[in-house]
């Protein structure tokens, strides 16, 4: 097999229902980078659309790439592709996990593994380098992700990093994770498409190396990185509070740079460790920056550290280790660690509300750290938070109300004085019966539009104007995760493409950061042109300079699961240097590719490997709304926006200074620029022939003009398309 | 007391090396060497940190400062191997990440579980690794570090078994033995600080102040 | 046992009478003004600051470890050192009764290590320390500018007070700084009371607005100027909890007092208060923000993350 700088050069092929492990040299699908543009290609040619996401053909594909595990700041992260479940049209669907089992794979000498096939008996994956074996896991099928991981380490050794499916993925919940290390995870119903497979995890070692070209110059644009570029976590460039030698601070207090004199670690076994000021050009503090418990929870988090965590390389440590010790009162553990969904969203679920523990003002941590753990051990995905919205939903309903959905039987069962008396049992009680698919609520772990069609809601329930139960922009089951409330046209627009919730931050990491509009503002013109960005609710009508832009996020992330660099930290558009007039380096990651690689990058040939990627994307979702929804017009199927988001705020119009609201004709016409800059059928939404040769795709062409998808519109139908935009 | 054991750097660096990769459990530190190696007494008396003497300066390790982000092992191997690497990093901290085999880490589901640190080659002054050497391919450098022969060394793993911390490791890329180099590439990218390097002048200096506070 | 760890059922002990977080805060500030950061062999801080780089050349420091230099500045630092040290002293015997009972029955440091055996025919340790090279001679302004310079660094203003107060000269020192072109990054604030000096390379010129506002001790002309700032720069609201955080560590009771004293004064007709959907409070100014707008932006939105 060649030898890469940067790529392994091989992936590693498991086929389950007959034990056979083949390797493949991965050169062919360089071009797609990695990750998750290599598994597109692969799952294109060869489980197509048309598989039924839990045929024995179907495939699971663990994608790491070039920049993983070679030491570039922030590329921790390793890309799962697999098919959905439980948004609509079963479509291409990807989890994105961080930790440090990217990396590892990286080590033992894989660019990826191709899972096909189905075991007869519970089995896990062990790569020790070359040697890998399908080994027994009855031992641990049927335990929590904490347990089965520790016992595969145990089994395996020290050096194996490892992650697990729990009990939920085993059942076939939909709403299910692979979880690795402590919290890190990849959701999207990851468990359920491994557990299908009876795969219930993956043990790693590597005692191998990433070649690079050139590591001089990775530890030059490391330095260069870290010393002038990274901010706090999601990037943002100004610290939540003043520091001596920052002219700017987040006014509300709430951005990710949250550590500050006085914020401090104060369960450290050695004592408080105060955060203290971070310089932003004193790289031994960039672990300090980010206190996300401080910025989820205020000071009662600092009660609880004991200290950050994050993933592999990443000098940003977004995770905060919590000793929550009320909880042992209730027999919960009390270590626990998360940065994201899993601790915030725990409340939800309790109608009448949380009350303190021990701390003035730490109920909410308490309860979302009690959720954390239990999610993740059972490997429940919570979908950005409607798994939350949907239980409070009907929780919060009257008994003679919730009954006309689930069983009085049911509704009885539950714990309800647990409930009331803010007990973390309540919590874990219904995550339990959501994990083990236990009655009719737990429908809702199936997905919203499972929950919808069972319970009989009309599609207009998505249409509600109540963001405590609906956050969903689309009709396609997944909800807001930055859209328009952060990033006006361009955060719907980029929600438009995924089959998922868009997981773009490229966006919400500048309108987050708490810096002055206009010194943004400069830095997002200077890159972007004129009228790019808006300021906090204060939207100006569509321009094409933001149609663009959405455009650059949805491939820059694409390129950023392909690569593996991790999207909330990535691209450096922003710096918090003054000296820099707080302008990031777009390029960098392009020069990261060059120096890694021993290939001439630009970012320009970034965005377009990244657009190849965006349409596979899209050729696929077609092919599968075609089969799934009886229609690939996806510009009316797949790209329909939820009324909400033009009727919300009553007391403003759109583009009126104080709402976020938006204007349907304004947003026809920003799909229009949309649709245009990537070669998108005005009508259908589908990429045309044209372009998908432009991206050497034309087989794909091939494939839908075979499948009639480029006849589906007679001419009538686009005039009254076009009359329904004005 | 004798202020004069500490006059210059060199008597400084003599000094601790006495001490050189133990914990400071058990000591009492005057405030201006706690102000310097950047902890607290509290730390010191839990065993979280720990002191090299290095030529370049006292390496100081803090163990709670540490957040696992292996930037350690990715700065010694791009520097001393150019290639990227944890197995063959001469600073250690993937292997105590999940289960240390001590009770600590991740996995370890115990109140241990968010203890985890980088270790470190001790740079022994009566080195297992040198010893255990068939080849006598680690030999003391100009600068008093133990390095490895690369022209010598065959790739036994005598070295990585002898030392009690298994601290050199044989690369299986180039069949030879890493080892640490003291060239404080790890220290110098430690975003957090839990390893970091003092100046022989500033410790003596603040060796001098805490004599002036008796 | 090396990095031997917690009892089973360790939490913290937090003594409000000795105060451990403002213990550890200025444990933080001396390290921050005696302790040289080793980042400049790190990356290139050219790159950083063309004023860092200046200053380099001319054998100074940015993070103002020039201010090491002089004798006199050794022994002000070296003062406010000890008395952290002392106040150190002071809150230490509460925290050490619980966690380390035998605390006083522990060596010192340096005394043990001058009483353990030398390291005998070590080729180790008979090899040379690296120290630092010899940087040329600061002139007294100089010396005095790296002093203004490491309390910058500790995010301290130092008013033209406490200058006299401790340098005889200090006026004349300070006259010659605008000629010296090391002296450059020495910057001075009026404020309402007395004159503030900071260095431009270590602070920025917003931070030391506010702590100048900070040292002027006028809550009320504080609270006014930064909910116009604010207002004005970002454009944001100020949360009222935005003044209980550091640098200004006010009371809630402090706050509400100035609050209700500036209500009803015309110099202050412009501050008006909000409340947000999450029943936060925020003073906002009128110059800079309508009311409607103020409370829409101050608005928490349902978020993921």
């Amino acid at each position: 097999m060649a030898e890469y700088y940067g790529w392994a050069g091989k992936i590693l092929r498991v086929d389950l229902t007959t034990g056979e492990i083949t390797t493949q040299d991965d050169a062919k699908y360089h071009k797609y980078i990695g990750g998750m543009g290599m598994a597109y290609r692969i799952m294109y040619e060869e489980a197509p659309m048309d598989l039924d996401p839990y045929d024995e053909k179907a495939q699971v594909i663990f994608g790491v790439g070039p920049l993983t595990g070679a030491g570039v700041p922030c590329s921790g992260r390793m890309n799962v592709t697999f098919r959905s479940t439980w948004s609509k049209g079963s479509s291409i669907i990807d989890a994105h996990m961080g930790g440090h089992i990217g990396p590892m794979l990286k080590y033992a000498g894989w660019d990826g593994i191709v899972i096909t096939g189905i075991s007869e008996k519970p089995v896990y994956l062990r790569i020790e380098d070359d040697e890998v074996s399908l080994e027994d896991a009855s031992d641990i099928w049927g335990k929590g992700t904490f347990a089965s991981n520790k016992w595969m380490v145990e089994q395996n050794g020290r050096e194996f990093e490892t992650a697990s499916i729990g009990p939920a993925g085993e059942n076939l919940v939909d709403y299910s994770t692979l979880n690795t290390s402590f919290g890190n995870s990849g959701g999207a119903g990851l468990g359920a498409a491994m557990g299908n497979k009876k795969l219930k995890g993956l043990a790693i070692r590597g005692t191998g190396s990433v070649k690079v070209a050139d590591p001089k110059k990775v530890l030059e644009l490391s330095n260069y990185m870290m010393g002038n570029l990274i901010g706090g976590n999601n990037n943002h460039n100004v610290p939540a509070q003043p520091q001596s030698w920052a002219e700017y601070s987040a006014t509300s207090g709430k951005n990710r740079w949250s550590g500050a004199p006085g914020r401090m670690w104060k369960k450290a076994p050695g004592g408080p460790v105060d955060t203290g000021e971070q310089p932003y050009n004193d790289i031994n503090k960039i672990a300090l920056r980010c206190f996300k418990g401080y910025f989820d929870f205020g000071a009662p988090a600092a009660e609880y550290t004991v200290k950050n965590g994050g993933c592999s390389s990443c000098p940003i440590r977004c995770y905060t280790e919590y000793d929550v010790d009320p909880l042992a009162d209730y027999d919960l553990p009390t270590h626990n660690s998360n940065t994201c969904m899993p601790v915030l969203y725990g409340t939800r679920v309790y109608p009448d509300g949380v009350h303190d523990f021990k701390y003035e003002g730490d109920g909410t941590m308490v309860i979302n750290l009690a959720w954390s753990h239990a999610v993740d051990d059972m490997g429940l995905w919570d979908n950005y938070g409607n798994l939350n919205r949907d239980l409070l939903w009907i929780l919060r309903m009257p008994r003679e109300e919730a009954t006309k959905y689930i069983s009085e039987e049911e509704y009885d069962s539950l714990p309800w004085a647990w409930e009331k008396a803010g007990d973390p049992r309540w919590e874990v009680e219904l995550i339990r019966r959501m994990a083990y698919g236990e009655g009719d609520l737990s429908v809702i772990a199936k997905g919203t539009l499972a929950m919808m069609e069972k319970f009989g809601l009309p599609k207009s329930w998505l249409d509600r104007t109540d963001g405590a139960t609906n956050s969903n922009l689309m009709y396609n089951g997944f909800p807001n995760h930055h859209g328009p409330a952060e990033a006006w046209q361009v955060g719907m627009l980029y929600n438009l493409v995924y089959n998922r919730d868009c997981m773009i931050h490229e966006i919400v990491c500048e309108t987050g950061s708490g810096a002055p509009y206009e010194v943004t503002k400069k830095v997002m013109e200077d890159f972007f042109g004129e009228g790019c960005y808006d300021k906090a609710k204060a939207y100006t009508p569509i321009n094409e300079n933001k149609a663009k832009l959405a455009a650059y996020c949805v491939n820059d992330k694409n390129f950023h699961d392909s690569a593996t660099l991790c999207n909330w930290m990535w691209p450096m558009t922003q710096s918090p240097s003054k000296e820099r007039a707080y302008h990031g380096d777009l390029d960098l990651q392009a020069d990261f590719m060059t120096a890694v690689t021993g290939e001439t990058y630009t970012q320009a040939g970034l965005q377009e490997a990244g657009e190849r990627i965006t349409q596979m994307l899209r050729a696929m979702t077609a092919i599968s709304f075609q089969k799934n929804c009886g229609s690939a017009n996806l510009r009316q199927e797949h790209d329909a926006i939820c009324d909400w988001v033009f009727d919300k705020e009553p007391d403003f119009k759109a583009f009126e200074e104080g709402t976020t609201k938006l204007d349907r004709a304004d947003m026809e016409k920003a799909k229009d620029l949309f649709y245009d800059i990537f070669g998108w059928d005005k009508t259908t939404g589908v990429p045309t022939r044209e372009t998908l040769e432009k991206f050497d795709l034309g087989d794909m062409a091939d494939d839908l003009e075979a499948r009639g998808i480029y006849d589906q519109t007679p001419a009538g139908e686009t005039a009254a398309s076009e009359a329904a935009a004005q | 007391m004798a202020k004069t054991d500490f006059l210059t750097a060199d008597m400084t660096r003599r000094q601790f090396m006495k001490i050189s990769g133990k914990s400071l459990a058990g000591l009492t530190l005057s405030a201006s060497m706690l102000s310097l190696f950047g902890c607290s007494q509290k730390q010191v008396d839990s065993g979280a940190v720990a002191t090299w003497a290095l030529p370049q300066g006292l390496l100081v390790v803090n163990a709670d400062l540490c957040t696992g982000c292996q930037r350690c092992e990715i700065n010694c191997t791009l520097t001393n191997d150019g290639v990227c690497s944890s197995y063959i990093s001469r600073v250690k901290i993937q292997r105590r990440l999940n289960l240390d085999g001590a009770g600590n880490g991740l996995l370890s589901g115990n109140d241990n579980c968010f203890v985890y640190f980088p270790d470190t080659c001790r740079q022994c002054e009566d080195p297992a690794c040198g010893n255990a050497c068939p080849q006598k391919a680690i030999t003391t450098n100009a600068q008093g570090i133990r390095v490895v022969d690369t022209d010598k060394c065959i790739g036994c793993g005598a070295c990585h078994e002898a030392c009690p911390w298994h601290m050199p490791t044989v690369n299986p890329e180039t069949g030879k033995s890493s080892k640490c180099i003291a060239c404080g590439a790890c220290v110098a990218g430690c975003p957090s600080g839990a390893l970091s390097i003092v100046d022989w002048d500033a410790v003596t200096s603040a060796a001098q102040a805490a004599y002036m506070d008796l | 046992m090396l990095f031997g760890r917690r009892k089973p059922g360790y939490t913290t002990t937090v003594d409000a009478a000795s105060d451990p977080e403002q213990v550890i805060l200025d444990l933080q500030k001396a390290e921050m003004a005696a302790k040289k950061k080793p980042k400049a062999e790190v990356f290139d801080i050219d790159a950083a600051s063309e004023t860092a780089r200046r200053l380099k050349e001319t054998g100074s420091m940015f993070d103002g470890s020039a201010a090491k230099l002089g004798e006199d500045v050794i022994a002000a630092v070296q003062k406010e050192t000890d008395a952290l040290a002392a106040k150190q002293a002071e809150a230490q015997p509460a925290l050490e009764e619980t966690a380390a009972p035998h605390a006083a029955e522990k060596p010192q440091l340096l005394d043990f290590l001058a009483a353990a055996p030398e390291a005998e025919g070590d080729p180790y340790a008979d090899q040379p320390t690296v120290t630092a090279p010899e940087l040329p001679k600061l002139t007294p302004a100089q010396e005095l500018a790296g002093y203004i310079r490491s309390r910058s660094a500790a995010a301290l203003v130092t008013s033209h007070a406490l200058l006299v107060s401790e340098v005889e000269n200090a006026d004349e020192l300070l006259a010659q700084m605008p000629e010296d072109p090391q002296c450059a990054d020495i910057v001075s604030r009026a404020g309402a009371k007395d004159a503030y000096y900071y260095s431009s390379a270590n602070m920025s010129d917003n931070y030391a607005m506010i702590a100048q506002l900070i040292e002027d001790k006028d809550l009320c002309a504080m609270v006014a100027e930064m909910v116009r700032f604010n207002a004005r720069v970002y454009p944001s609201a100020t949360p009222l909890r935005y003044f209980r955080r550091s640098p200004y560590d006010l009371t809630q009771e402090a706050i509400e007092q100035t609050w209700q004293s500036m209500q009803g004064k015309p110099e202050y007709a412009d501050i008006e208060e909000l409340t947000n959907n999450q029943n936060e409070r925020f003073l906002f100014s009128t110059q800079h923000l309508t009311r409607r707008y103020a409370k829409a932006i101050s608005d928490v939105d349902e978020w993921t993350d």
